[in-house]
């Protein structure tokens, strides 16, 4: 349990980082190179369906690092560790920019392939609101100046946020949306061709790997400002 | 406790209505918005009857949001919120109570307004029970996320914009059930689904957030 103290965690982290960004280079090497070259074109699409491979791995990444931000925001308003509060603010920047990913690839595919770049479905509407609320999370810590209350009050605002998730993951479910349905699920089967599938799969974990590298590196960073700060 | 509510709700009424004119400008501000779109949608010939959700919905969104920063300012740079969490009550119940205090002195005007504003946009009787039981329902929860919006940036200088920045994405599924039930009606269609939604979001803000709303408070003015 040592690991929530900063300096344990600055110690322990380094080879994490390393290892991280290993798997994620390795991952993406086999993911993109497959993805991009190996695996045949759709029968439907065409060429233009391999955006999903970025497409899917930064939706996926979206909604989870907001529910581990919303996770650690929650353990740091209970415990008043502050290691949750530096990873979820770390985490922020990150899931903004994958939430901007989805959205802009989403609308660079929809365009040839269903005729609109953008509709306000439900699905693609809640994404927005999304990044609407990442953004929100951001002003809001950067314009409470005292450290504490910036971050109590971040974690407050990220919790209500959370409500956002569930709605996003079951909008293809309860209402009719322009956006497919979900391929892949954790109870069933995949609908997926399993060539198309692993490099999916393995670019899924590369986004993860990524982020896990660049959260440990930038709350390197923040703690080695914490102790220069002290 | 309810004899406290009641005390609360009088006390953060009577302050309100204290300085009218601050009282009746989200009222007067959504006049006006009305105003600019009902004479700009002149020009482009649009039907009024088509338009008349989105843009009643948004002019309620501009106005009630403009007004949050004055909510709880005042009682913060009077101190009367560091005495009203010294004082034994819990902070909870104060919470409601200041956010019922201001749907009853802010928000019943415009459920007032409403039928004058679907004369405006020539809708229908249907159309006006649909908009009347939307903005009953929706403006209180408006009511409740600015409230909270206004605790988490509470003492901050320019505190007014960031408070809409956080509030929109908040605030947008309940625009949007507002503006459905709306066009719904206007389609002659059944408009209560939305209602029903819009009700359970009602019911689920007024549960957790004057808990959340108490907590905040706690930790920022500590």
């Amino acid at each position: 349990m040592k690991i929530i103290a900063l300096k344990h965690f600055y110690s322990l982290s380094r080879s994490w980082m390393y290892y991280s960004a290993a798997l994620c280079f390795l991952l993406g090497v086999y993911g993109l190179s497959m993805g991009f070259w190996g695996v045949p074109p759709d029968y439907q699409q065409g060429e233009a369906f391999r955006i999903i491979y970025l497409h899917v791995p930064a939706a996926f990444l979206s909604l989870g690092i907001y529910v581990f931000i919303g996770i650690q925001s929650m353990i740091f308003l209970i415990w008043r560790i502050k290691l949750c509060d530096l990873l979820a603010a770390n985490s922020v920047g990150i899931g903004a920019t994958f939430t901007l990913i989805v959205l802009i690839t989403g609308a660079l595919w929809g365009k040839p392939m269903w005729g609109s770049g953008w509709v306000w479905d439900a699905r693609l509407s809640s994404e927005l609101i999304l990044f609407f609320l990442y953004i929100g999370l951001s002003g809001l810590r950067q314009a409470i100046p005292s450290r504490m209350p910036a971050a109590q009050a971040s974690a407050i605002l990220s919790v209500i946020g959370l409500v956002d998730i569930p709605i996003i993951h079951f909008s293809v479910q309860w209402w009719a949306t322009l956006h497919q349905g979900p391929s892949l699920s954790q109870f069933s089967k995949p609908t997926i061709d399993p060539m198309m599938l692993y490099p999916l799969i393995a670019m899924i974990f590369s986004f993860f790997f990524f982020y896990v590298s660049l959260l440990i590196f930038k709350t390197r960073i923040s703690i080695a400002e914490e102790k220069a700060l002290l | 406790m309810f004899k406290l509510l009641g005390a609360v709700i009088l006390r953060d009424c009577v302050v309100y209505t204290r300085c009218l004119y601050d009282a009746l400008m989200p009222l007067w501000l959504f006049t006006l918005v009305l105003s600019v779109f009902l004479i700009l949608f002149s020009f482009s010939g649009a039907l009024l009857k088509e338009i008349a959700p989105a843009v009643i919905w948004v002019a309620l969104l501009i106005s009630l949001l403009f007004s949050i920063e004055m909510l709880l300012k005042t009682d913060y740079t009077m101190g009367v919120l560091d005495q009203v969490l010294l004082s034994p009550y819990p902070l909870q119940w104060l919470c409601l109570a200041k956010i019922i205090a201001h749907f009853l002195v802010i928000g019943l005007p415009f459920l007032v307004l409403m039928p004058l504003v679907s004369f405006m946009f020539k809708l229908e009787i249907k159309a006006l029970c649909a908009l009347w039981v939307s903005t009953t329902l929706g403006i209180p929860i408006i009511s409740i996320l600015a409230h909270m919006g206004a605790v988490l940036t509470i003492g901050l200088e320019r505190g007014g914009w960031l408070l809409v920045v956080l509030l929109l994405p908040l605030l947008l599924p309940v625009v949007l059930l507002g503006t459905e039930a709306v066009f719904l009606a206007n389609q002659q269609q059944v408009w209560l689904g939305p209602c029903f939604l819009l009700g359970a979001i009602l019911l689920l803000s007024l549960a957790f957030i004057p808990f959340l709303m108490a907590f905040a408070l706690k930790v920022s003015l500590e």
